[in-house]
């Protein structure tokens, strides 16, 4: 029989959702040192288990098998901690879910001084600009809220959260990327910055 | 030289496009290339065609966005296009969203070819990634 860890499958208390680079493990590691907590980030989790295989090309762990996969992190999870993950098949059901934003030309900046491959760049930052953490979380907790940290330090989203949280006082931002993206000629760069490298001529299979 | 078939006759009057459908929880944009993605010929977001910002986002925007996307293309030129979306459908879902396919089926009725059409919606991941392979969803 498997072996339980301490206090897993539980409920966690939040979810920290939103594309890579938002903010979501700083936030995590807050909200969870405040409520004295675990932060479990699924990435962190899944890597070493047999259930995800490493990628080079990509430098990426990509799950192998969905199911085990989750099973691994609702073990992780005690009831009360927070769940850090973009990928929202992976979380337990929540009481709080949060979705970070951030401006897609800001997340740009971030995800290249990251030194991600262009390809792994451009991935999410489109992502963030049709919003597909948010539909995602959002058409399975009706109650997500969207915080925009674009102009906000980690204090100020922190205290966002919060009070989310600790006061069930949720006041969430409105995003429209697409729109914001269009009048500021972002969306023509990476346009362009897509069709050059002809990605997205071949959007699932490139390395 | 062979006369050419009915068929060659037709696809060399074909000038192909690529339209864009770029489809959010906000908003719908459709942009119309050329077919090396190079010229814009068209761009038309939902925010274009309704007044409130509350009906971006519905179908009925989507729609019209692309058909007067499509009257552009065709004014200037283009007849055919092959068509590539990126909209999330949800948790779950095997589809775009509603304004992806309200866009879809109004390109198909304003007298525009339509060619391929390619679900291209962006999965994100960092040090981890969803199983590849998941990605074959229906447009
Ligand atoms: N609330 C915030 N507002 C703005 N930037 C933030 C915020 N929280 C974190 N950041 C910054 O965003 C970057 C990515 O943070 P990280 O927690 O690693 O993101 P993720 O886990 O979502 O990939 C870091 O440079 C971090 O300092
Ligand atoms: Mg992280």
């Amino acid at each position: 029989m498997r072996q339980r860890p301490e206090g897993g499958s539980g409920r966690p208390k939040a979810l920290i959702t939103g594309t890579p680079g938002v903010g979501k493990t700083t936030q995590c590691r807050k909200l969870a040192a405040y409520l004295g907590v675990k932060c479990v980030t699924a990435g962190e989790t899944l890597r070493g288990t047999p259930f995800v295989r490493y990628i080079p090309e990509l430098d990426t762990y990509e799950i192998v098998d969905m199911e085990k996969a989750k099973e691994v992190v609702r073990l992780a999870v005690g009831t009360g901690d927070v769940v850090d993950t973009h990928i929202i098949e992976l979380s337990p059901d929540p009481d709080v879910v949060v979705v970070l934003r951030k401006a897609p030309d800001v997340l740009y900046k971030e995800l290249k001084d990251r030194k991600w491959s262009t390809k792994k760049i451009l991935d999410n930052v489109w992502a963030e600009i049709l919003d597909v953490v948010y539909v995602e979380a959002s058409s399975r907790w009706p109650w997500a809220v969207q915080i925009d940290v674009t102009h906000r330090t980690p204090d100020e989203t922190f205290e966002i959260i919060r009070r989310c949280v600790a006061e069930a006082k949720c006041v969430g931002d409105e995003v429209d990327w697409l729109d914001y993206a269009e009048r500021s000629g972002f969306l023509s760069f990476i346009e362009r910055l897509s069709r050059l490298g002809g990605f997205s001529s071949q959007p699932s299979s490139l390395s | 030289m062979p006369p050419m078939s009915s068929e060659q006759q037709q696809q060399q009057k074909l000038r192909w496009g690529i339209a864009w459908i770029y489809s959010s929880s906000n908003n719908t944009i459709i942009t119309i290339t050329d077919l090396t993605g190079a010229e814009t010929v068209a761009r038309v977001s939902g925010g274009q065609v309704v007044r409130a910002d509350k009906d971006k986002p519905s179908p009925w925007a989507a729609m019209q966005a692309a058909y007067k996307a499509a009257q552009l293309a065709l004014a200037r030129g283009i007849n055919a296009v092959h068509i590539k979306v990126r909209g999330p459908g949800g948790y779950g879902m095997k589809v775009p969203g509603p304004g992806a396919s309200a866009a879809i089926r109004a390109l198909a009725r304003s007298g525009l070819v339509i060619g391929r059409i390619e679900d291209v919606t962006p999965i994100p991941h960092d040090i981890i990634r969803p199983p590849s392979g998941r990605k074959g969803r229906r447009v």
